[in-house]
């Protein structure tokens, strides 16, 4: 469980979140969305302890942030940034280093990390990865590697900034799939999401957050009947029951159309 | 190495055994050949027996401390780039590039205008290391720079530090810090009293890097990366940094401004062992070693009676390969 309570955050002085609570809960998929700047990856990089708070707290699994090491924090939770370097590596050695925080000095990998860290391909699909160079890879295959690399961690909290982007529609579909997985094993799997149609379709919960206040919380039912997404993102949303549940699908707002 | 889909163990420990063995044989040639040469046969003699002749004498005052100094310089100059370009992230990064090699040559144009050396030498020339190499990560810091501007902003302080070098060398003449073998580069000046201390900085500083290669890797991944993984990424940039600061300082304190080095040598071990640093760096320091020790026996033969700075070959080695990463990254190979 990670619970985030007042917390307010700042690059400066320009304040980005302004006393944003939010609980994580283990075995839900909870998406993260919000127009562009309103500080949705600010949440994420605060929950981890990439950017220190000017006040409030985050608990992770009932302990506070502060007062966790940077290797305690990453027992709790797993972080995919949003942008990452893409080093000379093998599939198989990027998820090793997702044992990292669970190896002492002289942190050499031992046998059962090497295990663990095929396993964790396979459970993704990427077990033929292994020996693979991370360049050479599609960005779809890389993400499944990255992943891994969360599983390989073991932390019971998942975090994953835009995990989607600049994936095409399968990989994006199959990122969002694992994401599932991940919550079904137990972890509380958190999401910053751009596509709202996606958010609204694979996450359990939704966070909205507008100019780094969070102005609604709960299922996407709740979030879409509490009218805060569509005066969020100044859409217009729309529900079609089908054959696979209830889709919902984004437009312009009466008169803002393509014709007008 | 890059259009392989796959790195093998095996391949890995074939080249790093290869570059052992190019270092063994470079330190063999570079002992053998000279004004006068040493035929094999009697190099092991004079090495293992010693005495008094003028072979022995050759060997163990002028040509094994050169061959030392090559080798420790080379292997230090290469680690320390690898290192700089694991942490900084940037293929275009290096001791030379981003002013480390110019702190430290400042460092040691103020100690010998002021009569220190040895120990002196080999410290002030860490500190000046250590503090252009910070100057230039926390300008990158403060402004958010991309990795191109951290490389420009590293030739900007480079060339003000270099400035300064300049100006100390003009008005201490006698310090000897404007000779060409201190600007570009060079092992003639070379004595076992000046190379000692710097010599144990090195190995220390070697044994650091290589103890920390698990930790090194990790951090390439990304700052961000790294600290989800546990990492505590602001006391092991500031380790790594430090540990290429000392290696490039003090190879500076005793074969001057040698460039490039650093700079090629992690890009062409890499096409071998990939980006592993438990590979990488062994490779970097072999073939580094190697590299310059060549480049000295052929700046010693080539012109023979005279003698070129081994720094003008590794430069004249360096410049184009300059360019081709320069050209390779506007091609997206490299990317941003």
């Amino acid at each position: 469980m990670i619970e985030v309570d007042r917390l307010c955050a700042a690059y400066g002085r320009r304040q980005v979140l302004h006393e944003v609570s939010a609980r994580f809960r283990p075995g839900v998929v909870t998406a993260v969305v919000g127009p562009n700047g309103c500080g949705k990856s600010t949440l994420l990089k605060a929950v981890v302890g990439l950017c220190r708070p000017s006040s409030g707290q985050v608990r992770l699994g009932g302990a506070e942030l502060a007062s966790l090491s940077s290797r305690e924090a990453a027992q709790r939770v797993a972080y995919l940034p949003q942008s990452r370097n893409i080093p000379d590596i093998t599939a198989l050695r990027m998820v090793l280093h997702g044992r990292f925080a669970h190896l002492s000095y002289p942190r050499r990998y031992r046998p059962e990390d090497y295990a663990c860290a095929q396993r964790a391909l396979e459970w993704v699909g990427a077990g033929e990865l292994a020996p693979r160079l991370l360049k050479g890879l599609s960005g779809g295959q890389r993400q499944k590697v990255y992943i891994a690399m969360t599983l390989a961690q073991d932390t019971p909290a998942v975090l994953m900034d835009e995990p989607t982007t600049y994936l095409d529609v399968r990989g994006q579909l199959e990122v969002l799939r694992l994401s599932r997985r991940l919550a079904r094993m137990g972890k509380a799997v958190v999401l910053v999401l751009h596509d709202l149609g996606s958010a609204l379709e694979w996450a359990d919960e939704l966070l909205v957050l507008r100019e780094g206040r969070a102005v609604a919380a709960g299922t996407p039912g709740e979030a879409v009947r509490s009218g805060e997404l569509e005066r969020t993102f100044r859409i217009s949303l729309h529900a079609a029951d089908t054959s696979q549940g209830r889709r919902y699908f984004c437009g312009f707002p009466e008169g803002e159309g393509p014709g007008s | 190495m890059k259009n392989s889909p796959t790195c093998s163990t095996r391949r890995r420990a074939l080249s790093v055994a290869g570059a052992a063995l190019l270092c063994l044989a470079a330190l063999v040639l570079s002992l053998c050949l000279g004004a006068a040469g040493i035929p094999l046969p009697r190099l092991w003699e004079a090495l293992v027996h010693g005495g008094e002749g003028i072979e022995a004498r050759v060997l163990w005052y002028a040509r094994a401390p050169r061959a030392a100094a090559c080798l420790l310089a080379g292997a230090a100059l290469s680690v320390s780039g690898a290192v700089i370009q694991s942490v900084l992230a940037n293929p275009l990064a290096a001791p030379n590039i981003i002013g480390v090699n110019a702190g430290a040559g400042l460092a040691v144009s103020v100690c010998c205008a002021v009569g220190a050396s040895g120990w002196a030498a080999a410290g002030a020339a860490f500190f000046g290391a250590l503090g252009a190499v910070m100057l230039v990560v926390a300008l990158a810091q403060r402004t958010g720079a991309s990795r191109s501007t951290v490389a420009l902003g590293g030739v900007a302080v480079g060339s003000f530090l270099s400035a300064v070098t300049e100006a100390v060398a003009v008005l201490s003449p006698e310090a000897g810090v404007g000779t060409a073998d201190f600007r570009v580069g060079g092992f003639s000046a070379v004595s076992p009293a000046r190379l000692a201390p710097a010599g144990a900085l090195i190995l220390l500083a070697l044994a650091a890097a290589f103890s920390l290669c698990s930790e090194l890797d990790v951090l390439s991944l990304g700052e961000e990366t790294a600290h989800g993984l546990g990492l505590g990424v602001r006391r092991m940039r500031l380790a790594f940094l430090t540990i290429a600061a000392l290696l490039a300082g003090a190879s500076v304190s005793f074969a001057g401004s040698l460039g490039f080095v650093g700079l090629v040598v992690p890009h062409i071990a890499r096409r071998f062992t990939g980006g592993e640093s438990r590979w990488l760096l062994p490779m970097c320091a072999l073939s580094g070693g190697a590299l310059v020790t060549l480049c000295d026996l052929a700046a010693r033969l080539l012109f023979a009676p005279y003698e070129l700075p081994a720094g003008v070959l590794l430069s004249a080695v360096g410049a184009p390969f300059f360019v081709l990463l320069l050209l390779r990254r506007r091609r997206g190979r490299i990317h941003d």
